[in-house]
């Protein structure tokens, strides 16, 4: 046995020798955790589905009182968004698993392109969110003027009104603005093991 | 190591809820203790490598079904596992980019009955794993997959890559291991 062959050999003893520790979870536990948590997974799939679902019929209503042109384009782009939002769900969920099984040359291009997608989605979105803050921005002093007595009498109606809606629509952008940093961080980091 | 064979499931797609669990605990059974060496090579402490294992049970739960009989179980859990491993590493990357070194806590348990004897082994096995930790993906992935006693055309098929591929691979792997060990050729 050549030196080689023993080095590699006390190797592969040290290593399968070692199980590591930790709570030792029987695989018939295992098989509850992972059933509760693909649960987990579809309960969240559904929460985001009836938050479209409410989304439509919020605007389906409206759109029963109001038919002014500007509320139509905003419910129209809410219905476009949310069907986007439903399909991009759909195919995140079903491509979750079906490449962890793939090689992991291929699982590393499936995860980038995943995650460049994800990419996409975020600016999308981001840039939907601006246009639709820039709307209400540009439509606020048209209300104010259309409503000015009302609002003289009682500014806490303004003040709320304006208020709720900025706030919401900046928060959004924060939100959106931390997730495509991120998704631009997990893709460097992709590629930077992609490349050791 | 031998592989589980499982004739009778040369494809998973469309099976019961029932035969998907049954695979699902054979598979784990058989190679628990290959996925936990697998997770230590990836997570520094005990319950990181708790949460990797749970994360590659997830995952080879979920990919269960696209599971069509065209490499062997051993094959799809070394895939599942390493791939799972390689995602924990990214997510890592960008949690800690550099760990530090009292970090790197590495737990093994041994059952030696000679307390020194079993000292040494664990502190032997605690460098072994803290020096896979450290080196790039590829050599810690072709290393892990060859201690653990597979052939060069099955880690081939587990990573992707040419068997000639992994020969120049496992042969760097091999010198950087050494010398993160501190061993001389």
């Amino acid at each position: 046995m050549s030196r080689d062959d023993d080095e590699w050999a006390a190797w592969a003893r040290d290593f399968q020798g070692s199980p590591a520790e930790g709570d030792a979870e029987t695989p018939a536990a295992m098989l509850a955790r992972v059933r509760r948590e693909t649960w987990k997974q579809r309960r969240a799939y559904l929460w985001e589905a009836l938050a479209c679902v409410v989304l439509i019929g919020f605007y389906v209503v409206m759109l029963g009182r109001q038919r002014a042109t500007w509320f139509v384009v905003m419910a129209s782009a809410n219905f476009v968004f949310a069907a986007l939002w439903m399909g991009y769900l759909t195919h995140t969920l079903r491509g979750t698993w079906s490449a962890a099984g793939a090689d992991a040359r291929t699982f590393v291009a499936l995860t980038r392109a995943r995650r460049a997608a994800e990419h996409r989605w975020f600016r999308f979105s981001r840039a939907l969110t601006a246009a639709m803050l820039l709307f209400v921005v540009a439509w606020a002093p048209f209300v104010l003027r259309a409503r000015w007595e009302r609002y003289a009498a009682e500014p806490w109606r303004a003040v709320v009104g304006f208020g709720v809606a900025l706030l919401i629509g900046v928060a959004a952008m924060v939100h959106q603005t931390r997730k495509l940093e991120r998704a631009e961080r997990e893709l460097a980091a992709l590629d930077a093991a992609a490349g050791e | 190591m031998t592989d589980v064979p499982y004739p009778d499931t040369a494809t998973l797609a469309g099976v019961t809820d029932e035969e998907r669990a049954r695979t699902f605990t054979a598979w784990m059974t058989a190679h628990a203790a290959s996925v936990r060496r697998a997770a230590a090579s990836y997570a520094h402490t005990a319950a990181e490598q708790d949460d990797l294992v749970q994360q590659i049970a997830l995952a080879l739960w979920g990919a269960l079904p696209s599971f069509r009989g065209e490499c062997s179980a051993r094959t799809f859990v070394f895939r599942v596992a390493h791939n799972q491993g390689a995602h924990f590493a990214t997510r890592e990357r960008l949690r800690r980019p550099h760990p530090d070194a009292d970090e790197r806590v590495c737990a093994i348990v041994d059952h030696a009955p000679d307390p020194e004897a079993a000292l040494d082994a664990h502190r032997r096995r605690e460098r072994m794993f803290a020096a896979l930790r450290g080196l790039p993906l590829p050599h810690r992935q072709v290393l892990t997959l060859a201690l653990e006693g597979l052939g060069h055309d099955e880690i081939a098929a587990v990573l992707g890559v040419t068997v000639n591929n992994v020969n120049v691979r496992l042969s760097r792997a091999r010198d950087a291991l050494r010398t993160s060990l501190g061993g001389e050729r």
